[in-house]
């Protein structure tokens, strides 16, 4: 069953410089239990995509477009409406857990007053809140709920922050770069809990993240986002060994297992999109004809599809 | 008000009897005070002469001022209402020494298990009643059975309220009825207020530059003249003291029977100024506007106190007179303690006081300070042999009109001198309500007295 | 924490005890004999001159005329040994402690009052300003305090007497005891600081709000009071605690201008009704006792941000 359907999302900032496109024509859907991977450079428009789902964006942001969750619309949903869904139903591991720990508040209890608040006793939240950075790897559990955020590591920020995106059965986990900063031992733990609590709760997971090792192991599906827009979209073994895109032929040939191939030039300001095809720039087999027209998506199947003039065939 | 002295004074300056009936000088160092016999202690108590002299002993012991003004020795009770004070020396004016409020008559019940003053138990109109250490508040209430007179109001609350502001709001409010001291350019706004009255009188101070005869040239009789001939008095007490106060004439003020009533007020004449300046040989060679002798300019450095708000102004308006006939005035206005070190350092040239004149209701009590070469005021070190001879002969004259007439000669010849160059009288404001009724002002007293005839109406 | 707290408390004595010697040696280099001063203040019919008798003899009573440092030592080891701040010379045979412990009472009376105002009403105006940004009442309350800001205290004081006791007769004009008397006094005093904290906890708290743990919070799905109480509020008051221990410690050294209009019995008036007189004991310990006071409060301020910022620790 469709959980998640997003249609033309457009987010749009405006600035005193000009309005920043930060969200362009943005479609893609997600089924109960499965993981779509959102990939991209930094800038690339991933964070406003999670964030305009779980509608957190600033309040001068325009969108536009609908994004569906589980039937509901959520771009008009009424404000109560909304934060009923938050935590419960859609919940989010932010992408800079250093800033999003309160720092005055005990980590047991940046986890435990979500319980609290929803009228659990005090010591119960307390308990919940270890298991789950247990549940996390965060052990000493007790220890670490009476420490403090700036006590831990940026690692064990991460996780704290993922124990409590968790916390609920959300149907839909936003995790923002879940991995960052994490050891290859940590990067593994994160990545074996959020597949648990996919299959446990049968939630899906929109993993945004610059870690394609990860996105890889743990995504059923990949959408490559470039300028804001997606530029391939498929099935993650399809995009992982087949890419079309000459710019996710160029993201795969930058993993370490490839040779940490790097993409020279720099993606276009998203005050002034170029006419043609966002790309082109840096594009080793560009013509004429992408510097001029913008290439459209070209659909092959609901999440399927590649924009580009000259797509590598399979 | 709660405590009286042996001998009272009038507007005029006049002494007059109060507790004491009557006083004769009996011989050079001895003096016999006959006491009223109807007096009662608020403590119920007649008072005798045994408290008289409990109080004269007690006070010329404790305090400085009145022992070194006094000279003295002792006294003796010769019946209940008859006592004998000897002094040291001769002192005429014992009996306007004896005015002054330090010598208000108490019972020794004032005093406590140790020894020292706690409460005053005077036979004034009003009896002591409270006194807040923390507030500084102190009440009074009625004597009931006062000898003068019955008293008309059942008490006072002094309360201390130090801004003048407050203390216009506080009446103006209607939170007091009775206060004191204004800034004097508020003094007509607060008179227009309905139900508040503002009146003027003279105090018994006054505003006079004193003269440092350790510098030269001001010996030159001829340069203080000049000095004073470029005052404009009127000018001064018009728009600097917004008139309460007024031109001095004399060194005394107009009211006080005591002064030399010959004396006018000192001209006002800038050319005759300038040239007594020529002639001493200040001219202004070099056109700046300011007179030199032997290319040095005329300097003048004229000082004052902030203790007393008009004293800066005051001192400001004299330069720029000086300025006018070609003295280059530099005027510096410090805080008093300041301005006592300058004065023993003689680092000055005038100094501008408010100077009180007549805390002792006598001639005898200012003129000996300000014009002895061995004065205590005779802080510009003024020596003059004749002038000291003649208040010698004055001071121990014992024949009062004698004395009095020897004391205007000293005044007229030292106005002449001007060892110290006087100003203007100092004025105060009172503020009343327009309920109190029967407010009369005492420039006797050294502090605002209020008389036993006060009264507030409905 | 404890080697922390006794280095603390150790500079604090250090301080006041450098403080008093400070107050004591720049009286004696005012100008002005203090014998002669002294005498000028206590001794009816001696305001216009002192004899040299007279300053003698204060001088010998008080051992005016040993060497400062002497009288300076002898006073100190009163304090220490014996808690003895000495006598005034000008209040006769009253010990200083009784004079200072009268003016303290009103003083701290007046400066809790306002410090209660102050945080009564800067603090939850300057949330409720920040929620409502740029909204027309921030923006009438954010004028109300630029006024309160540019006026100075004396007129506020008078104006407050003006409209309240003049025109509306509600209150006493000045005076101590009754608790109406207070009221004036402790607003006025407040009017600046409550403007000032008004200001920084609406700026600190738009910057709390802004922090990414707030936008979190809104993820977790917590309820906006509960972001507001439980992690805005706290960590907006964070740095505004300094500015609040700042402010008490002023008003404990006693307002001058405030407590001359109101009448009020306090410190500063005794403060420079003493410096006036040259009653070197009395301005010293008065010195001793502000500095005292201000450096205690801001020293309970640090030790409080040991228990409210976690971050904070010391060693
Ligand atoms: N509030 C905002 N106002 C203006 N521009 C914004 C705002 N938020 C995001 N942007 C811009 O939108 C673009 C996309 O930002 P976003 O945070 O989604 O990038 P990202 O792909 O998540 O990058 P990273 O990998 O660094 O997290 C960026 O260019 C950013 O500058
Ligand atoms: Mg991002």
């Amino acid at each position: 069953m469709t959980l998640l359907s997003i249609h033309d999302l457009n987010v749009r900032f405006p600035t005193g410089e000009g309005t920043v496109h930060a969200s362009r024509d943005v479609s893609f859907s997600m089924e109960s239990g499965e993981v779509l991977g959102l990939v991209g450079e930094t800038g690339s428009g991933k964070s406003v995509i999670g964030q305009a789902i779980i509608r957190l964006l600033p309040s001068n942001a325009n969108i536009t477009g609908t994004i569906a969750f589980n039937g509901q619309e959520l771009t008009t949903l009424k404000d109560d409406a909304m934060h009923a869904l938050r935590g419960r139903s859609i919940s989010l591991v932010p992408q800079n857990p250093s800033g999003s720990l309160d720092p005055l508040l005990r980590n047991g209890m940046q986890i435990g007053e979500i319980f609290i608040e929803r009228g659990t006793a005090k010591n119960t939240a307390w308990e919940k809140a270890c298991d789950l950075l247990v549940t996390v790897g965060l052990i000493p559990s007790e220890q670490i709920a009476k420490e403090y955020p700036h006590e831990l590591s940026g690692g064990m920020r991460q996780r704290l922050t993922t124990s409590i995106a968790i916390a609920e059965n959300s149907r839909l986990i936003i995790a923002d770069e879940p991995t960052k900063g994490l050891d290859f031992h940590a990067r593994e733990t994160t990545a074996r809990v959020l597949s648990e609590i996919k299959k446990r709760d049968n939630a899906s997971l929109l993993l945004i993240t610059h870690d394609l090792y990860l996105a890889e192991h743990l995504c059923d599906w990949i959408a490559v986002l470039y300028a804001g827009e997606i530029v391939e979209i498929g099935p993650a073994g399809q995009i992982f060994n087949t890419p079309r895109h000459p710019y996710t032929q160029a993201l795969i040939r930058a993993m370490p297992k490839n040779g940490l191939v790097p993409l020279d030039g720099q993606s276009p300001s998203l005050m002034a999109i170029p006419e043609g095809c966002c790309f082109a720039d840096r594009c080793s087999c560009h013509s004429e004809r992408c510097s001029k027209e913008h290439p459209d998506l070209i659909q092959e199947s609901l999440n399927g599809g590649v924009r580009c003039h000259h797509p590598f065939s399979s | 008000m709660v405590t009286e002295p042996l001998v009272g004074a009038t507007q005029e300056f006049v002494l007059t009897p109060k507790l004491a009936t009557s006083w004769n000088q009996t011989s050079p160092t001895t003096w016999e005070f006959k006491l009223r016999d109807d007096v009662k202690f608020h403590n119920g108590q007649p008072m005798t002469a045994n408290e008289v002299k409990f109080t004269l002993d007690r006070t010329c012991k404790l305090n400085a001022a009145s022992r070194e003004m006094a000279d003295y020795k002792s006294s003796r009770v010769i019946d209940d209402h008859t006592i004998e004070v000897t002094t040291n020396t001769n002192i005429p004016i014992l009996p306007a020494i004896l005015h002054y409020s330090n010598f208000g008559i108490i019972h020794p019940d004032s005093l406590n298990a140790q020894g020292n003053f706690s409460i005053p138990v005077g036979t004034g109109p009003m009896m002591y009643d409270s006194f807040d250490q923390q507030t500084r508040v102190f009440t009074v209430k009625k004597n009931p059975d006062y000898w003068a007179g019955t008293v008309k109001l059942d008490g006072v609350v002094f309360s201390s309220v130090p801004d003048h502001n407050s203390r216009t709001l506080a009446i103006e409010k209607g939170d007091i009825d009775f206060t004191v001291d204004l800034p004097y350019n508020e003094a007509e706004r607060i008179d227009a207020l309905p139900g508040i009255t503002v009146e003027k009188y003279l105090t018994p101070r006054v505003y006079v530059l004193y003269v440092n005869f350790d510098r030269a040239p001001l010996q030159d009789i001829r340069l203080r003249q000049a000095l004073s001939l470029a005052i404009n008095r009127t000018d001064i007490v018009n728009h600097v003291l917004y008139g309460i106060g007024q031109p001095a004439k004399g060194f005394f003020l107009p009211s006080m029977s005591f002064g030399n009533k010959n004396l006018e007020q000192l001209p006002y004449d800038p050319v005759k100024a300038k040239a007594l300046l020529a002639e001493m040989g200040y001219k202004d060679t070099n056109g700046d506007g300011i007179v030199e002798k032997d290319g040095q300019p005329l300097t003048i450095n004229l000082i004052t106190a902030t203790n007393r708000p008009a004293l800066s102004p005051m001192a400001e308006t004299i330069g720029s007179d000086l300025k006018a006939i070609g003295i280059q005035s530099k005027v510096e206005v410090m805080a008093s303690a300041a301005g006592n070190d300058r004065v023993s350092a003689g680092t000055y040239d005038l100094n501008l006081v408010a100077n009180n004149i007549a805390m002792v209701p006598d001639p005898g009590y200012i003129l000996p300070k300000w014009f002895k070469s061995t004065g205590d005021t005779n802080k510009g070190h003024y020596k003059n042999a004749t002038l000291d001879a003649q208040i010698d002969d004055a001071m121990h004259t014992v024949d009062d009109k004698e004395r009095l007439a020897k004391w205007n000669k000293v005044e007229a010849d030292a106005y002449d001198l001007l060892p110290i160059i006087p100003v203007a009288d100092y004025g105060v404001l009172i503020v009343k309500k327009d309920t109190v009724q029967g407010y009369k002002f005492d420039p006797t007293a050294h502090d605002y007295a209020l008389d036993y005839e006060i009264t507030i109406t409905e | 924490m404890h080697y922390y707290l006794i280095k603390r408390l150790g500079f604090l004595v250090l301080t006041i005890i450098a403080a008093s010697a400070l107050a004591f040696f720049m009286l004696h280099a005012v100008p002005g004999e203090t014998a002669e001063n002294v005498a000028r203040h206590t001794i009816v019919g001696m305001e216009d001159s002192v004899s040299a008798e007279v300053a003698q003899e204060i001088s010998s009573k008080y051992n005016l005329n040993d060497p400062i440092w002497i009288q300076y030592t002898n006073w100190l080891s009163g304090l220490i040994f014996r808690g003895d701040l000495g006598s005034s010379y000008v209040y006769k045979d009253t010990s200083v402690m009784t004079l200072i412990s009268l003016a303290l009472g009103p003083t701290i009376i007046l400066a809790i009052a306002s410090m209660l105002i102050v945080i009564v009403v800067g603090i939850p105006l300057g949330m409720y300003c920040a929620v409502h940004e740029n909204r027309p009442s921030d923006l009438i309350i954010r004028g109300a305090t630029i006024l309160s800001i540019s006026f100075p205290s004396f007129w506020l004081a008078l104006m407050l007497i003006l409209v309240f006791s003049l025109m509306l007769n509600l209150l006493p004009v000045a005076g101590y005891g009754s608790p109406a008397n207070i009221v004036l006094p402790a607003v006025a005093l407040a009017l600046h600081p409550t403007a000032v904290v008004l200001r920084i906890v609406r700026t600190s708290m738009l910057e709390t709000l802004g922090q990414q743990y707030i936008t979190f919070a809104i993820a977790k799905g917590l309820s906006f009071g509960h972001i507001l109480w439980n992690h805005a509020i706290k960590n907006a008051l964070i740095p505004v605690l300094t500015l609040l221990g700042v402010y008490f410690g002023h008003l404990l050294a006693g307002t001058v201008i405030i407590e001359n209009i109101f009448a009020w019995p306090g410190i500063g008036n005794l403060l420079i009704s003493s410096v006036d007189a040259r009653d070197i004991p009395v301005v010293t310990s008065c010195i001793v006792v502000i500095v005292a006071m201000f450096l205690i409060v801001n020293f309970v301020v640090d030790i409080s941000y040991h228990f409210i910022d976690p971050r904070i620790r010391y060693e």
